[in-house]
């Protein structure tokens, strides 16, 4: 199985022309509006900047980013189905830019399916194989096998409308599995179906891979499934890629802001525009700290910081910061505390006890530990220090 | 228990809207279907009766027409078999080539689309003209008494087909499982075959009706091509039949005999009654076909 290589890839998506009987002031308005969109050239929409990247051979690897961000873009061009304005896609030592979609052995599974909705759940799944003219008898063989690793043996014979989402999506893994292909791309795949149904599917998908070894690359804009599935993560932005690193780099050791507040972003707290000193001094919550030479340096000429800490690093303790809970919310066995201290919110993460009673309570005071080593510190340019 | 009114209620404006469409449709509907129901009490009126006009209910009732055509079944049943012939090779060959021509057309990856579909449409507003197709047709493609005539000229694509069935594609059929399939190993041919074509079956069936009325109804080609009366389709004899009863009443016979034999031919009746064979497949297969041709209609139209 080939390793990937993306070297220097730029898409840029043309603006759309603007044709058809309307006036002439629509027209510009359409025209104007499609200039205005955050990364356009003079040729049209940037989709994707100068994007290097290696995925090595039986890696699972998760492209996480907001929506319009890029990455769908870059699950296309290495399936095949865009072709990249710059830039080289290589499988191996060979250069596959110009290699049609059907001949780089590569499945996809989609966010709507795209089952076949005129052929049964057998057919979808053999179709790979019968389009390859392999033998009768051994499709039978592997559809069964593959049916049984995802729970679908009773559902062969069913048309795709007949089955639940999940198994829509069980039944498009199998089919993208069958062939064994050197890639499996995912494109958000889980994004239609309900959290429990998620839940399951990303178990499954682990278990697949530990038993396949096949490289995966799995798109989604959900932290959830990228720090749970992920191996390794690559952040991407308006086309750019922020971060690559491994799940817990990417959650303790963000390298901007976007990052840290992307990941983890339901229990992250900012805050903004905090001086600093001639001498490299700040102050938080009353509490004095001090930044290190080298973080001086990077800090640049605006002399504010933005810092944040992850609401899982704080701790409800005996010496802190005084705060007063405004609300709760339980999440399974973590208690999210919101709480403000000196005007300022502040998320926290406890968890829940033994006998998962609620310890704490709506307008209770109490005291927040904060640690410097937790501390995410940002310059003005988002910048980490 | 007294039992409910179950009617919905429509309001003051939905009310007159409701009825004045309603009145519409029906006028509609009888313009279709009173030619029809004339045709068929003329073909059992007797001759003589006919003389004074038709009318909706015959002034004397009469099978000739239809003893006649028995007489004659030997050439009718031959003209008949051959529509049926022309009809099902002309309609399936139309049905490949117009979906065919659709596919590449939907596909946002075929550059060249826009160019071909401009070429399409042009050829729906302008045409070389008569004496030009003939000569084409005659010379070049020697379609001159052969079956060749009635499938080849004009009717095997129409670039209205076309456009229906790639609107159809574009608007029913998701791109990502075209896409899917491609990545599945499938080429273009498999796509079209395996799922494209399966997937359109209600266009399919509107385009068939379409092509397959088409043909059954061309009689134009028979009259320019056709010499040979053994080539006749069923609309053609009727052609013929209608020339020949024409010819008859205004030439003044000297023959005695001859005008006497042709004033005892069920004329009027016979044409009506040839009219109705031809058109019972028509009625026979359109009942089944129905839901299907209109949802084929409503979705095909869609998006220019």
């Amino acid at each position: 199985m080939p390793d990937i290589t993306l070297k220097d890839v730029t898409m840029i998506y043309p603006f759309q022309k603007v044709t058809g009987l309307i006036g002439r002031k629509q027209k510009q308005l359409i025209l104007k509006q499609q200039q205005e969109m955050p990364y356009t050239s003079n040729e049209g929409v940037i989709a994707l900047q100068h994007f290097d990247c290696v995925f090595e051979d039986g890696t699972f690897t998760v492209i996480l980013g907001p929506s319009g961000s890029g990455k769908s873009t870059l699950l296309r061009i290495i399936a095949g189905l865009e072709r990249p304005v710059l830039g080289e896609v290589w499988f191996d030592d060979v250069l596959y830019n110009d290699v049609q979609a059907q001949e780089r052995d590569v499945a996809m599974v989609f966010q709507n399916y795209s089952l076949y909705p005129n052929q049964t759940v057998y057919q979808n799944i053999a179709f790979p194989l019968e389009v390859k003219h392999i033998p009768r008898e051994e499709i039978e063989e592997e559809v069964k096998k593959i049916a049984g690793l995802l729970r679908l043996e009773e559902k062969l014979n069913r048309l795709p409308q007949e089955l639940s989402g999940g198994e829509k999506q069980r039944v498009a893994i199998a089919r993208s599995l069958i062939r064994k292909p050197a890639v499996l791309l995912f494109d958000e795949p889980f994004s239609n179906l309900d959290v429990l149904m998620r839940k399951e599917l990303r178990n499954e998908l682990k278990k697949i891979h530990e038993i396949y070894k096949t490289t995966f690359i799995y798109v989604t804009h959900d932290q959830y499934d990228a720090l749970y599935l992920a191996e390794r993560i690559v952040i991407l932005k308006d086309g750019i890629k922020q971060m690559d690193a491994s799940a817990a780099d990417v959650y303790n050791y963000p390298v901007n802001r976007f990052c840290a507040e992307f990941i983890g972003s339901s229990t992250f707290n900012l805050f903004e525009d905090i001086p600093v000193s001639k001498d490299g001094k700040y102050k938080l919550f009353g509490e004095t700290y001090e930044l290190t030479n080298k973080q001086q340096k990077q800090l640049g000429k605006e002399k504010m910081l933005d810092l944040g800490i992850r609401g899982t690093n704080l701790a409800v303790a005996n010496d802190g910061v005084d705060a007063i809970i405004e609300y709760t919310e339980m999440i399974e066995t973590d208690l999210i505390l919101h709480a403000k201290a000196e005007e300022k919110e502040i998320i926290l993460v406890e968890k829940m006890d033994g006998n998962n009673e609620m310890k704490y309570m709506r307008g209770q005071e109490i005291r927040i530990a904060l640690d410097p080593k937790y501390f995410h510190l940002f310059n003005k340019k988002g910048e980490r220090i | 228990m007294a039992k409910r009114k179950n009617k919905i209620k429509l309001m003051k404006g939905e009310a007159g809207f409701h009825y004045v469409s309603l009145v519409i449709m029906i006028l509609l509907m009888l313009f279709c279907i009173i030619p029809l129901i004339l045709m068929l009490t003329v073909s059992l009126s007797s001759e003589a009766s006919l003389v004074k006009g038709y009318r909706f209910i015959p002034a004397q009732w009469s099978l000739d027409a239809y003893f006649f055509m028995w007489a004659k079944r030997a050439t009718i049943l031959r003209a008949y078999g051959l529509t049926i012939v022309v009809t099902v090779i002309g309609t399936i060959i139309s049905l490949i080539m117009t979906s065919m021509f659709a596919y590449p057309l939907s596909r946002k990856d075929f550059k060249p689309r826009n160019v071909v579909a401009f070429i399409l449409f042009f050829t729906m507003l302008f045409n070389g003209g008569m004496v030009a197709s003939y000569m084409v047709w005659t010379r070049l493609f020697h379609i001159k008494d052969s079956l060749l005539a009635y499938l080849l000229p004009g009717s095997l694509m129409g670039g209205m087909n076309v456009l229906l069935v790639r609107n159809y594609f574009n608007a029913n059929i998701p791109y990502s499982i075209i896409e899917a399939a491609r990545l599945d190993g499938a080429n273009d041919w498999t796509i079209y075959s395996k799922i494209m074509v399966p997937l359109s079956k209600p266009i399919m069936i509107t385009i068939g009706l379409f092509s397959a009325l088409g043909y059954w109804n061309n009689w134009t080609a028979g009259i320019y091509y056709i010499n040979n009366p053994k080539l006749y389709t069923i609309q053609v004899y009727l052609k013929k039949l209608m020339d020949s009863i024409q010819f008859l009443k205004t030439t003044d016979l000297s023959n005695e005999a001859v005008l006497l034999a042709s004033r005892s031919l069920p004329t009027e009746s016979a044409r009506m009654a040839v009219a109705i064979i031809a058109l019972i497949p028509v009625l026979a297969v359109y009942p089944f076909i129905q839901k299907e041709l209109i949802k084929g209609m409503v979705v095909g139209g869609v998006k220019g």
